[in-house]
């Protein structure tokens, strides 16, 4: 797999995914969890895209009707990232509207557990 | 066969949201998965009598063996008596103008359960897993109370970490082995050589993957989301959620683990220390998931701890390695989703009759809602383990599988976590059967059993599970050969 320096893609996307992780657990924001979700996506994304790019090739677009497959790097992991991206979109919307709901409710984007407690039996 | 049963219940779900009309979405419902049922058994009879289907759609290959028969049958069976039950529940925890969208969200739900298990290509699953946590977030949120929305979120934030995991995971594999689909992994790995140069690989891979469905299926130390999005979810989406959502992702991850990669290399290679911290975890999973359903007072929470339980013993079973021990698994799938779904609805009973989920003030329940209690007792008795109960065969199987793997230690933690079964499920009967009668319920005194057609449902899943308790050699044999199937991927 080779050492961190050549694998310095991976090694940034690694760190985005724990600065993300770690934002979507520890932020008691709201929209700052999201971000968090986000960055993790990205970070994904990132570490496809860095397995699918063969240096010194071109991107998967037949040009001069060159057919041979080792001219061009591989685009399944384009693929998947394409995919990851609309998903990741969707998510994005379902949750920014979900915190909607709970601004509506609370004024508050603050998902502090304890404040929540005391809010529910305040209701009751 | 496979695609029909996917598009039947995505177009289902399409016109079910469509129609606005609360009682339309109601038949859609009842109807679109009475078909689904039936086509998963014909289905079923077909793959028997012609042996494995293998077709492709958009370029994702579907391969419909054995196992995916036998969960394409849980789901539509289970998921037709669900909806049937929700008829009369659904209006008790979903408002009027929602309920179209309700059913819309479980017909995709089911939809998509059965392209995560029906895809051999990777993609295809991918797609599918991220699609049925979106409706599976969803029928938590329909309730519209606060608590829902709060377990939504982190059900989705979860959900959410868990598919990029795998997704990583795949991709890795992708790198390795140059293939994405379940066969070609199998293919690349078995080739001569590959786990001496590549075994690095596998293993990141399958460590992402198993960090991921952890998430997903809510293995212990990730289960936090679980109780609670199915102790707040309305009763039909927690028997949903817990029954079937949790089952697909599981297994997803055996076809991954022992169709990928196969039981010869998992016993020689670095696959068998994973498959051991699979195993450890789930022995945790059992007795702390025990342990903390011992400490609820909320009926559903309860009865949603005691899933972590059981996701547990599954994922033992898997960490066990073995044909036999996939087979328990297995097995474990079909008593797990029968009895759970059982108690959930029955806990909706409960508490759309009493407007009571504290399991203190239970006193007394046996004589106001005899059957339901009955049905109750029968969950109980089948999850603790009693002969005649689907539940005992299926802690059989645990055991002969420990045994034959020689991992005799495991049978400790095994009769222990029976133990706290017990411990939990039979102070509610006994409380509601003999205790005293708790003024919250009894008052005013009379009967608050409801009718029997609307119980006939969880009274159908009730005798279930006393079927596969008697009679289960027909469903093993089943289970035998779709395992023997399974590892025949790839060569």
């Amino acid at each position: 797999m080779g050492n961190l320096f050549t694998n310095y893609y991976e090694l940034a996307a690694m760190l985005l995914f724990v600065i993300g992780f770690l934002t979507l657990l520890i932020q008691r924001n709201l929209i700052k969890k999201i971000i968090g979700m986000n960055i993790m996506d990205t970070s994904v994304f990132l570490f496809l895209a860095a397995k699918g790019y063969v240096a010194g090739r071109m991107s998967p677009i037949i040009r001069d009707g060159v057919t041979d497959a080792s001219l061009y790097i591989n685009p399944i992991p384009a693929g998947l990232v394409l995919t990851g991206i609309v998903v990741a979109v969707s998510t994005t919307a379902f949750a920014l509207a979900l915190a909607l709901r709970w601004y509506q409710q609370y004024n508050s984007l603050d998902v502090d557990w304890t404040a929540l407690k005391y809010l529910l039996k305040g209701e009751k | 066969m496979g695609i029909a049963i996917i598009v039947l219940l995505l177009v289902g779900a399409v016109a079910a949201w469509v129609c606005k009309n609360d009682k339309t979405a109601r038949l859609i419902g009842l109807a679109v998965t009475a078909v689904d049922a039936c086509l998963a058994v014909a289905m079923t009879m077909g793959v028997k009598s012609g042996g494995e289907q293998v077709t492709s759609i958009i370029g994702q290959t579907i391969r419909i063996g054995y196992i995916e028969c036998f969960m394409a049958c849980i789901f539509g069976i289970i998921g037709f008596l669900i909806v049937w039950a929700s008829m009369s529940m659904i209006s008790h925890d979903v408002e009027q103008e929602k309920i179209p969208m309700f059913y819309g969200l479980v017909l995709a739900l089911l939809g998509t359960l059965n392209a995560v298990v029906f895809f051999e290509s990777l993609l295809g699953v991918f797609v599918s897993i991220e699609l049925s946590s979106f409706a599976a977030a969803g029928i938590v949120i329909v309730k519209n109370q606060t608590e829902n929305v709060h377990a939504g979120l982190k059900y989705l934030s979860l959900s959410i970490l868990g598919s990029s995991l795998v997704l990583m995971g795949m991709v890795i594999l992708y790198v390795a082995t140059g293939s994405l689909a379940i066969g070609g992994i199998a293919a690349a790995v078995q080739s001569a050589g590959f786990m001496a140069g590549k075994s690095a690989y596998v293993l990141w891979a399958f460590a992402l993957i198993t960090g991921g469905v952890a998430f997903k299926a809510a293995l212990f130390p990730c289960h936090i989301w679980l109780p609670d999005a199915h102790g707040t979810a309305p009763s039909p989406s927690s028997a949903i959620l817990s029954s079937l959502v949790l089952k697909a992702y599981i297994v997803f991850y055996m076809k991954m683990v022992f169709g990928g990669v196969g039981f010869d290399i998992i016993a020689n290679s670095g696959m068998r220390y994973l498959l051991n911290v699979v195993m450890v975890v789930g022995v945790i999973a059992m007795i702390c998931g025990s342990v903390l359903a011992i400490m609820q007072t909320d009926i559903k929470r309860m009865i949603a701890y005691s899933s972590v339980a059981q996701m547990g013993y599954i994922f033992m079973g898997i960490g066990i390695g073995s044909e036999l021990g996939l087979f328990a698994a297995l097995f474990h799938i079909l008593a797990h989703a029968v009895t759970k779904s059982g108690l959930f609805l029955v806990a909706g009973s409960i508490i759309e009759q009493t407007h009571n989920r504290d399991l203190t003030k239970m006193g007394g329940l046996g004589k106001l809602m005899p059957i339901t209690m009955a049905l109750f007792t029968i969950g109980g008795l089948s999850m603790i383990g009693i002969p005649l109960f689907v539940g005992f065969n299926s802690k059989w199987n645990f055991a002969t599988s420990i045994v034959d793997s020689k991992n005799y230690w495991l049978l400790i933690p095994l009769s222990i976590s029976a133990l706290l079964n017990a411990l939990y499920y039979l102070p509610v009967v006994i409380r509601a059967f003999f205790g005293q009668e708790a003024k919250e319920i009894t008052d005013p005194l009379g009967s608050k059993e409801r009718p029997v057609k609307d119980l006939l449902p969880l009274i159908l899943l009730a005798v279930g599970v006393v079927i596969f308790g008697v009679y289960a050699g027909p469903v093993s044999d089943f289970l035998h050969d779709g395992i023997a199937m399974l590892s025949a991927i790839g060569h």
